[in-house]
């Protein structure tokens, strides 16, 4: 089993998978973050190696910070899930050492699945006893990354839609 | 089975082509973008042509008789001030055009008008048939509470009401179906009989009742959202929404709480498996998503288009496909994420 730890989360892959916390690649803080502009970063990268299954995951915990970023939240996931793809390609021809072999890895999968790991605050409220309907959160990112993954998810700790990973 | 409808120059539509799926159709938009134009635009030429044969006397499709039958439906149905007054507004003399394609291309029929028209319409294509099955057009409220004299109050005197209350009055007042559809009747009724808590009456006064074990209760003293499903039951027990024919109804949501919107859904779903084509509009995503939910858990072969609808530099455009994922944006969905951000952005 691996261990990453996200902020206050724990993410715990099953043996066999490669997983690697991608806005620490040396390919992307120093080369790639800055390029046309400014690129962002998705927190997890894990290739599931025995399904050949390259999972992008996102993760935002409310639990105790605020939001203050003014792009909207789907557009951001959606913004970084673009810039990633485009990093892993850069770093699969002009990475060098770890991060070229690792993207090479990661671009010989035969699936690619976008997951957004949402945490939503602890604030009590009748009229917003969830922040953010997940469904809705959902079905928007589908709707932005459709031709990227129709099918990505939005989970919780409490709500892992069956992935193969847990979060403590 | 109604295969398009295509309007030209149509209220706020430039040039608008819907292709229908053949059991269930669901138009999404904001406020002002057309959704019940639509739903009427389709609805008057298919009560045309279904009453043709016996309003006319003539079991052929005459050109003349469509001029008259058609503006009346239009006058009546969308009570513009003049029929001119439904071409969409431009600078200039605009011309719009209205068509719709069958199964059967032989009921096929196209008509035009142009801003300067009064009360009449130019039919450019003539159908060779007239359609068999009538529509039936369910407005955003009840109409059982209304119903006791109203039809013939409207035959009578001049009411601001539109045409499709008087029709869908008219339908109400069927005696109830017999024989071999009762069976099929029944199961469709059930859900809605529990929800309701009862069965629906007519009286021989003409007013209609919910009967509960508890005695008959009249219709005003029932919710107003059991009234809809009151009235839907109805139709469904006399045969009007059975095995064939179209269902138009505008907001099918509104007045409902969702578990109400949850049966509605459901017998949306039952009556176009039936044989009936639906035609929806809506702006619930709450019914939109327990449709979806149906149809990926029960309703494997109902055949859905879904239509949006959105404003534009050039007037409202529609994006069409078989899912909601196909049609991009949905305005009520960004707007209720919108609103969450603006809750979690708070101090």
């Amino acid at each position: 089993m691996t261990t990453l730890q996200v902020g206050n989360l724990s993410f715990q892959f099953p043996d066999g998978w490669e997983v690697s916390q991608y806005d620490e690649w040396p390919f992307y803080k120093n080369r790639f973050k800055d390029t046309c502009g400014g690129n962002k970063a998705i927190d997890l990268l894990a290739l599931d190696r025995e399904d050949r299954t390259l999972w992008l995951i996102e993760v935002k915990d409310y639990r105790q910070y605020a939001r203050e970023k003014e792009i909207e939240l789907w557009d951001e996931i959606a913004l970084k899930t673009r810039d990633t793809l485009a990093g892993l390609v850069a770093a699969r021809f002009n990475g060098v050492n770890a991060d070229r072999t690792q993207a090479q890895r990661a671009l010989r999968a035969h699936r690619l699945r976008v997951v957004f790991h949402l945490e939503q605050p602890i604030k009590s409220s009748k009229l917003f006893p969830r922040a953010f309907d997940p469904a809705n959160v959902q079905q928007k990112l589908r709707q932005l990354i459709r031709p990227i993954d129709p099918h990505a998810l939005v989970i919780e700790r409490n709500a892992m839609a069956n992935v193969s990973w847990t979060v403590t | 089975m109604l295969r398009s409808l295509h309007l030209r120059n149509f209220t706020v539509f430039p040039d608008a082509k819907f292709t229908f799926g053949r059991h269930l159709n669901v138009i999404i938009g904001e406020n002002g973008l057309g959704k019940t134009h639509v739903l009427k635009a389709a609805y008057c030429m298919l009560a045309v042509s279904a009453r043709g044969a016996k309003d006319s006397g003539n079991t052929n499709p005459t050109k003349s008789y469509l001029q008259v039958a058609m503006a009346n439906k239009l006058r009546g149905v969308f009570k513009p001030d003049e029929i001119g007054r439904l071409a969409r507004r431009q600078a200039g003399r605009n011309r719009s055009e209205v068509a719709c394609h069958f199964d059967d291309s032989a009921c096929d029929f196209e008509f035009s008008f142009n801003t300067a028209s009064k009360s009449e319409v130019t039919i450019d294509q003539s159908p060779q048939a007239w359609t068999e099955d009538v529509p039936v057009y369910l407005p955003t409220r009840e109409l059982l509470t209304i119903y006791p004299g109203f039809v013939s109050l409207y035959e009578t005197t001049h009411l601001e009401f539109e045409e499709t209350w008087r029709d869908t009055a008219i339908l109400l007042g069927a005696p109830l179906a017999k024989g071999a559809r009762e069976r099929k009747i029944r199961e469709l009724l059930q859900p809605l009989e529990e929800a309701m808590g009862g069965t629906v009456e007519l009286d021989l006064s003409g007013r209609f009742y919910v009967r509960t074990q508890n005695g008959r209760f009249e219709m005003h003293l029932v919710a107003e959202g059991l009234r809809k499903l009151a009235m839907l039951a109805r139709l469904i027990a006399n045969g009007s929404l059975l095995d064939k024919g179209y269902l138009f109804w505008d907001e099918p949501d509104a007045n409902l709480n969702p578990k109400l919107v949850k049966l509605i859904a459901r017998t949306i779903l039952n009556i176009s498996q039936t044989g009936i084509q639906v035609f929806i509009a809506t702006h619930s995503l709450f019914l939109l998503r327990e449709i979806y939910i149906l149809q990926q858990a029960e309703f494997h072969t109902i055949d859905t288009r879904h239509f949006s609808l959105r404003d534009g530099e050039e007037g409202v455009s529609v994006r069409q496909g078989e899912t909601v994922e196909d049609i991009g944006e949905i305005a009520l969905l960004d707007e209720e994420l919108m609103q969450s951000e603006r809750y979690i952005k708070l101090p």
